[in-house]
């Protein structure tokens, strides 16, 4: 394989890292039944806070730990209005959102396109020696190797722990988890803590390495959203959440790439304004929602071979966990 | 009301102390001209217009002036105004959450507490010749009795709203005041620079309707959306549809059509925010895909579309760039009511009555109720025969049309040409004054208005402070944020009936 495209496959690794950590982190809080809607503005507080403590004490630590608090705090405020206040988790997170990419958009006045910083690379020994593989997952920065022990530690958690079964009842039948003894409020607010604290993580990812710095508006924007959609579109399951994030981010590599340098077909050189190509991303997003809720998925796989039809299903099967945004009162 | 009067004893000490404390703040202010103090390093001072003749004379003395000096020359006595002043604040608000009779006296405590606070502002940002020898006492026992009286007249649920939209509104200004002095502002410079960016003159208080007029009209398009239960974030989009249309009507034009061609524009513009909306009703509708993810996408879809159409067919001929179009011609301009007030008078009329027209709609027709019988429970509302797909996609039409109007006053008055973003975040903003005002048409005008001259003042931030104007802002998310967390509140913990059902399965409605 030429070299050219094992780094653009690195870049595209690398770059979807952010988006995996938030997706993972939302389907960690959505499968205990929280929907946290604030991503895309935590996203960017988080951002910025992160940035903003790693250049003020000089260490990548205290950033990720801030951004990371930043993003408990704000999903624990929504699973606390929710579960005590009884109040709509949507509007509680929509107004969030806003409030919180003002609060970043506040505070970052005096960090806008400063240097700083940064989470370098961190090639694995044995690992970046296997061909092709290595290069491009394993020559990465710490996070993404994070990032893959989260997919597969929250995939054996999910399915293959009795905590996480307990996990999935309570965004499944709250009552039958509590009529079994589980705190369901208790850990309603642990996971939405951590799904938020990863959310953070993700936030401080974009700003210490992805795009390193801040700006206004910040780069990540319109990708809290889009990490919403990768959940729904990858079924609440740790290993399609992860495969969507990395579809999304190919496709976004693809148009910015052909923005860049044109595009040649057939030896021609097409004339067009590419800029129509950013559409790329929220067409996809419209196309996924319309095919996991639609309906469209059972027509396709009707059409498929009988063999294939049963693992097929079982692929692209998408229900939200039952008791997602529904409320649960323990007394 | 048969009640019985059930006062704990820390409650009652609680209650007594505020008393004291009110009385005497309350003679104080009374006998105001007795308090003059001496002061080592000002000489002879009066309490009350103290921390303004020490903020002069720190001025004076050090060519500057910060916040923490003037605290800690304070003498103790001066302080008991502001002490007592939060102290009232937090009775009242504590005793707002009391049952039954303590409940009464909670506004006595949070009006009184808010005139001494206000009144301490206004001593130490310079103002004090507005409160200094004027019977500020007389004022305030004024106000305390019709407070009292008012009270007599006030069922128990609104007394709840008002002093929580009053705590909200006072935790939401002290957030946000120390927001400011985390960045080492000075606060009331902001409040300052604000209230004049917003109503110096005429011309200011022109550009706070240039900002209402847009606003209403999508507040009130949110309201028949919410009415029906839907969330409309795509109004965003909607508005840049509206914006686009207009300005394809109007950069085409020519001399001659003049006389038709404003009405055109602006049709052609609730045309096009109806066709957006339309998109975000069939995918929701029809093809069940969630409103919010949906209008998220069309916003941004709007967005590029703008920018290509800026960029690329629309481009100026010279110096083309993605700034924005060429500016449109005079004739398709919306006219100024006059050179000292520039806004456009019809649209201000189209507003009130576009405002009354869905409320009336809303309260009296039957397709408000079917809308609002769509909103409480689609399954049921379709089982007593409500059209419960019609009723929705007419929601987000009517939705869509306001909102389009209101694009175009952006780009055919505000500006007068297309530029990217040209719907400048008012769409959300509409969407947090609906969410403030708990979905009541009636109250978006007022409360839009109080947001629009937010907007407005705000402009003046960045040049006069350096301070991003997101400062604002942020003081309107956290208002209504603690709108609805009061909300909660008052529904959990002092409502007798059981709170209305906000645990329809949202599962169905955010991830289908």
């Amino acid at each position: 394989m030429n070299e050219q495209l094992l780094s653009t496959l690195n870049a595209i690794v690398a770059s979807a890292t952010p988006l995996v950590i938030a997706s993972l982190g939302e389907t960690i809080t959505e499968r205990a039944g929280v929907i946290n809607l604030s991503l895309d503005g935590s996203l960017a507080l988080a951002a910025m806070l992160g940035f903003a403590g790693a250049l003020v004490s000089g260490s990548v630590i205290v950033g990720i730990t801030v951004a990371m608090i930043a993003g408990a705090l704000v999903a624990l405020l929504i699973a606390f209005s929710s579960i005590k206040l009884r109040q709509d988790q949507v509007a509680v997170g929509f107004v969030l959102t806003l409030l919180t990419a003002d609060l970043a958009q506040f505070f970052g006045q005096e960090y806008t396109r400063i240097p700083g910083e940064t989470i370098g690379r961190m090639a694995l020994p044995i690992l970046e020696n296997i061909p092709i593989v290595g290069r491009v997952f394993f020559d990465q920065n710490p996070l993404v190797y994070f990032s893959y022990l989260l997919a597969i530690g929250l995939w054996f958690w999910l399915f293959r722990t009795n905590a996480g079964l307990a996990h999935r009842a309570i965004g499944e039948r709250p009552e039958a988890a509590f009529a079994r003894g589980t705190r369901v409020t208790r850990l309603r607010y642990f996971y939405t803590a951590v799904g938020g604290a990863l959310v953070g993580l993700a936030g401080a990812a974009y700003s210490l390495n992805t795009k390193p710095g801040w700006a206004n508006p910040p780069s990540m924007q319109g990708d809290g959203w889009i990490a919403l959609a990768i959940v729904i579109f990858g079924g609440w399951h740790p290993f399609r959440v992860m495969l969507g994030a990395y579809l999304f981010t190919m496709l976004r590599a693809i148009s910015a790439n052909i923005q860049r340098d044109g595009l040649v077909l057939f030896g021609q050189e097409i004339e067009f304004n590419f800029i129509l190509l950013n559409m790329l991303p929220w067409l996809l997003m419209i196309i996924t929602l319309l095919l996991v809720s639609s309906g469209s998925v059972e027509r396709l796989v009707q059409v498929m071979p009988r063999p294939i039809q049963r693992r097929l299903r079982a692929f692209l099967r998408s229900n939200p966990p039952d008791a997602l945004g529904v409320r649960f009162d323990e007394n | 009301m048969k009640s019985k009067r059930t006062t704990s004893k820390p409650h009652f000490f609680a209650l007594a102390l505020a008393m004291l404390l009110l009385i005497v703040y309350g003679f104080m202010a009374w006998f105001e001209d007795d308090f003059e103090i001496e002061t080592e390093q000002f000489g002879t001072i009066d309490v009350f217009a103290m921390p303004y003749d020490i903020v002069q004379a720190q001025i004076e003395e050090q060519e500057y002036w910060d916040f923490g000096t003037t605290l800690s020359l304070l003498p103790t006595e001066s302080l008991l105004i502001p002490i007592a002043g939060f102290f009232a604040v937090g009775l009242g608000i504590w005793s707002i959450f009391q049952p039954e009779r303590e409940a009464l006296i909670s506004n006595l405590f949070v009006v009184a507490g808010l005139i001494g606070l206000a009144y301490y502002v206004l001593a130490v940002l310079g103002n004090s010749e507005l409160i200094s020898n004027e019977g500020f006492g007389f004022r305030l026992s004024f106000l305390i009795c019709i407070g009292l009286i008012a009270q007599r007249f006030i069922p128990n649920d609104v007394r709840f709203a008002i002093g929580s939209v009053f705590l909200s509104m006072s935790i939401a200004f002290v957030v946000t005041t120390l927001l400011v002095l985390a960045l080492g502002k000075p606060p009331f410079e902001v409040v300052e620079n604000v209230w004049e960016g917003a109503f110096r003159n005429n011309s200011s208080v022109a550009k706070v309707v240039n900002f209402w007029i847009p606003l209403t009209l999508v507040s009130m398009g949110l309201v028949v959306t919410f009415r029906a239960g839907l969330w409309n974030i795509g109004i965003e989009g909607q508005m840049m549809a509206g914006a686009v249309f207009a300005s394809g009507v109007a950069l085409f034009s020519t001399e001659d059509q003049a006389g038709f061609i404003i009405p055109l524009s602006i049709v052609m513009a609730a045309v096009g925010g109806m066709i957006w909306a339309s998109l975000a009703g069939i995918l929701k509708v029809y093809l069940g895909v969630n409103e919010i993810f949906g209008g998220v996408a069309l916003n941004a879809l709007m967005d590029v579309l703008a920018i290509f159409l800026i960029s690329s067919p629309w481009q100026p001929e010279i110096g083309g760039s993605a700034q924005g179009t060429e500016p449109f011609p005079e004739h398709a301009l919306l006219p100024d009511f006059s050179p000292d007030f520039q806004v456009n008078m019809p649209m201000l009329v189209f507003v009130l009555l576009a405002s009354i027209a869905v409320v009336v709609a809303l309260r009296g027709t039957r397709w408000g109720l079917n809308l609002k019988a769509v909103g409480k429970n689609p399954r049921s509302a379709l089982l007593l025969g409500v059209p419960t797909g019609r009723t929705a996609m007419s929601a987000f039409l009517v939705c869509g049309a306001l909102a389009g109007v209101a694009g175009s006053y952006r780009v055919l008055f505000s500006f007068d040409n297309l530029r990217p973003l040209a719907s400048g975040g008012i769409g959300f903003l509409g969407l947090l004054v609906v969410l403030l005002v708990g979905m009541r048409g009636l109250w978006v005008p007022f409360i839009g208005f109080a947001f629009a001259a937010l907007l407005a003042g705000s402009t003046k931030l960045r040049l006069a402070l350096q301070l991003d104007s997101s400062v604002v802002e942020v003081l309107q998310g956290i208002l209504v944020l603690l709108i609805l967390l009061f909300n909660g509140i008052r529904q959990v913990y002092f409502s007798d009936e059981t709170p209305p059902e906000s645990d329809q399965p949202l599962a169905e409605e955010v991830t289908s």
